[in-house]
C-alpha cells in the first residue's frame, strides 16, 4: 500500500500533462455542481422564506405559558431578559436556523379597552407585511380587524401608553394574530411600557430539515425560563416541500455523480491505454492485481480531490470577485467544499474501479513482448 | 535446483479459431549457480518459454516448479510476490518507469516486497555505483544512455536478490560494443553466483553462458555445457 500510494504520488508529480486534463475535467464538473448547488440553495431560501411567511415552526413564551395565552395576548408578568437569555440564545440557534424573531407582545389599557401591541425589531421581524420592516421610531401599524374595531385609517394619530403614534398602515387582514393588534418596534414599546431590554415572544424558523427534537435539544438549558411549542404548519409546509427540494437536490447530485463517474473511467480508460507496457512492467516486477487496483483508483482518487478543490476554487473565485463575496456564510462554504471533495473523490473512485478491475486481470506478457 | 520446468506446453489461440503452438513439451532444470543461453530463431517460442518461466505466462499444461512449489497452482496475488522475491526480469527495451529516476527505478520492487524506502534506496544505491551508475542516481531514464538504461534495468532484476535472474533479448537494440559489455557485465554477475537464464536469437552469444539451449519450433532441438574452451574459441 505503502509502495503504491508512493507510485502514486511520484507519477503525479512528474507526468504532469495527464494529471492536469483529469484534473481539469473534474474541476469543471465540480464547478458545474458549485454552481447548480448555489441555485438550488438559493431557490431552497426562497421557498423556506415563503413558508416563514406562515409562521415559525417554533415559538418560545414565558415558563407558564401557553400558544392560547399567546393567541389572547395574555402572557403575564414573566418576560425573558435580552442580554442574559435573548441574545445567548440567539447565538447558540444561529447555526440551526433560518431567523429567530423576537417580541414584546403587552395588553396596555386605554379608554377603548386593553389594547394589543406587539413589539416587532424591524430589522430581523419574519412577516408577509413588508410595511412592518420599514415601521419609524413613533409609527405603528394596526391590523385590519383592531383598525375597525378603533375607527383608524392610515395617518391617523393612536394615542399608546401616553405617547402619541402615528398610523402608517393599515395591515391586510391575514387571519391571525396580526389582526387583532398593533405593532411598533421592540425599543419603542420597551420605552413607552418600562420594560426595557425585555421581551417575551420567540419565534423561530428552524432550517430546512431541523425537526422540533433538535432545536428543544438546543434550549434545555434554558429549560426553567421558558417554554418551547412546536407550530404545526400544515403537512404540506412542513414535510413535502421541503422532501420536494430535498429529492430536487439529490436528482441533481446522481446525475453529476453519474456524469464523473463516467468521465473518471473514460480518463483512467485512456490513460491506462497509453501506458499499458508500463503497467505490464509494474505487474511483471510483483506488483498484486489488487496493487495495479489501487494504483489506478489512488490517482482517479487524486484527481478527484483535486477536481473538487479547483472547481469550488472557480466558482467560489468568480463569484468573489463579481459579487465580492461568497453566496452564504464561510460555514456553507466549508459545507459546500466538504460535499463536493466526498462526492468527488467517491465518484472518482466508483468511475476508475471498473477499469482498473479489467486493467488489473490483463495479460500484459504480448505488450511485454512486443 | 532453483527452477525445473515440467512437460510445459503453451498454446495461442487467436480470434479466428487458428491456434499457434510456441511451446511444445519442453522440460528443463536449472541449477544455482547456472549461466544458461536459450538461442533461437525468431519465433522459436524461446521468449515465450522465459515468460512463463518467470510466472507471467500461465503453460497450456505442464508445471513450473519453484522451491517445491508449482507457480500457476498459486493465487494471482501469491505468484506476483514469488515474482516478485524469487525472479528478477531483464526486459529487451528495458521497459523503466519514465517517471521514476534511476534509484527509483531500481528501489520500485524493494518498496513493493516490503522494504522501508530508506533500505530499498541504500540497496538500489549499492547496486547502480556497482555498476557505474553512481552518478546517474537521479536521471530519469530518457536522461540516460541505452547502455546506462540496460544497467539501471539488470540493478532492477537483481535488487530483490532473486533466485534467478531472466533475461530477454537484452541486447537486442545494442551495437555489438554495447553487446559485449552487457555480455561482461552478466558473467560478471553470474561470477558471484547469480542464476541467470538469458534468451537471445544472436548466435554469437550462445557461448557467454554455461549451458546452451537451442530452441527451434517450440521444442529444445540441442542442449550442451559450454566448456571454457568453447568461450575461448
Amino acid at each position: 500500500m505503502r509502495s503504491i500510494l508512493w507510485m502514486t504520488y511520484r507519477e503525479l508529480s512528474v507526468r504532469k500533462a495527464s494529471f492536469i486534463i483529469g484534473l481539469t475535467m473534474c474541476g469543471l464538473l465540480i464547478s458545474m455542481f458549485v454552481s447548480i448547488e448555489w441555485s438550488l440553495r438559493s431557490r431552497g431560501n426562497r421557498v423556506q422564506g415563503d413558508i416563514d411567511q406562515m409562521g415559525p415552526g417554533i415559538v418560545v413564551v414565558p415558563p407558564d405559558k401557553s400558544i392560547a395565552d399567546l393567541r389572547q395576548f395574555d402572557l403575564g408578568s414573566r418576560y425573558f431578559g435580552t442580554r442574559e437569555l435573548v441574545d445567548p440564545l440567539i447565538a447558540r440557534l444561529s447555526p440551526h436556523t433560518r431567523a429567530v424573531d423576537v417580541r414584546l407582545s403587552v395588553r396596555i389599557p386605554t379608554k377603548d379597552g386593553k389594547l394589543p401591541v406587539v413589539g416587532i425589531d424591524p430589522a430581523r421581524v419574519v412577516s408577509p407585511h413588508e410595511t412592518l420592516r420599514q415601521l419609524g421610531k413613533n409609527e405603528v401599524a394596526i391590523g385590519r380587524e383592531l383598525g375597525r374595531r378603533l375607527d383608524k385609517q392610515s395617518g391617523d394619530v393612536i394615542r399608546i401608553a401616553g405617547s402619541e403614534f402615528s398610523v402608517k398602515t393599515i395591515l391586510p387582514p391575514a387571519g391571525d394574530l396580526s389582526d387583532l393588534a398593533a405593532f411598533m418596534p421592540v425599543s419603542r414599546l420597551q420605552a413607552v411600557t418600562g420594560k426595557i431590554g425585555k421581551a417575551n415572544v420567540i419565534r423561530i424558523f428552524p432550517e430546512s430539515g431541523r425537526d422540533f427534537a433538535e432545536i428543544r435539544e438546543l434550549l434545555t438549558d434554558y429549560g426553567s425560563r421558558l417554554h418551547a411549542v412546536a407550530i404545526d404548519r400544515g403537512e404540506i409546509a412542513e414535510t413535502r416541500i421541503p422532501q420536494t427540494l430535498a429529492s430536487h437536490r439529490y436528482a441533481v447530485y446522481v446525475l453529476l455523480g453519474v456524469f464523473l463517474s463516467f468521465s473518471m473511467a473514460i480518463w483512467t480508460y485512456l490513460d491506462s491505454a497509453q501506458r499499458l507496457i508500463e503497467l505490464a512492467t509494474v505487474a511483471a516486477v510483483g506488483c498484486s492485481p489488487a496493487g495495479l487496483v489501487g494504483l489506478l483508483v489512488g490517482r482517479s482518487a487524486v484527481v478527484g480531490a483535486g477536481g473538487a478543490l479547483l472547481g469550488v476554487a472557480l466558482i467560489g473565485g468568480s463569484k468573489w470577485i463579481t459579487e465580492g463575496a461568497f453566496p452564504g456564510s464561510i460555514t456553507d462554504l466549508s459545507d459546500l467544499l466538504a460535499t463536493a471533495l466526498c462526492g468527488a473523490v467517491f465518484f472518482s473512485v466508483a468511475g476508475a474501479v471498473p477499469v482498473a478491475l479489467n486493467m488489473s486481470v490483463r495479460n500484459y506478457v504480448g505488450f511485454l513482448q512486443n | 535446483m532453483i527452477l525445473q520446468l515440467n512437460d510445459i506446453r503453451k498454446e495461442f489461440k487467436g480470434r479466428s479459431n487458428h491456434s499457434v503452438l510456441a511451446v511444445d513439451d519442453v522440460s528443463m532444470q536449472v541449477e544455482a549457480g547456472e549461466f544458461i543461453v536459450v538461442n533461437g530463431a525468431s519465433g522459436s517460442g524461446k521468449s515465450t518459454l522465459l515468460f512463463t518461466m518467470g510466472a507471467m505466462l500461465p503453460p497450456t499444461s505442464g508445471q513450473v516448479v519453484c522451491d517445491g512449489t508449482d507457480l500457476y497452482a498459486l493465487s494471482p496475488s501469491r505468484r506476483s510476490k514469488m515474482r516478485n522475491l524469487r525472479i528478477g526480469f531483464v526486459f529487451q527495451t528495458f521497459n523503466l518507469i519514465s517517471y521514476l529516476n534511476s534509484l527509483e527505478n531500481v528501489a520500485f520492487p524493494a518498496l513493493l516486497a516490503g522494504s522501508s524506502k530508506k533500505a530499498a534506496m541504500q540497496r538500489a544505491e549499492d547496486l547502480l555505483n556497482r555498476l557505474g551508475l553512481g552518478e546517474r542516481l537521479s536521471h530519469l531514464p530518457v536522461e540516460l544512455s541505452v547502455g546506462e538504461r540496460q544497467r539501471v534495468a539488470i540493478c532492477r532484476g537483481l535488487v530483490n536478490a532473486p533466485d534467478i535472474l531472466l533475461a530477454d533479448e537484452p541486447t537486442g537494440n545494442m551495437d555489438p560494443e554495447l553487446t559485449q559489455e552487457t555480455m561482461e557485465l552478466f558473467r560478471g554477475i553470474n561470477r558471484q553466483g547469480q542464476t541467470i537464464v538469458m534468451v537471445t536469437h544472436n548466435p554469437e552469444l550462445s557461448e557467454t553462458g554455461n549451458r546452451h539451449v537451442l530452441m527451434e519450433k517450440g521444442s529444445i532441438r540441442a542442449e550442451r555445457i559450454v566448456s571454457a574452451e568453447d568461450k575461448a574459441l
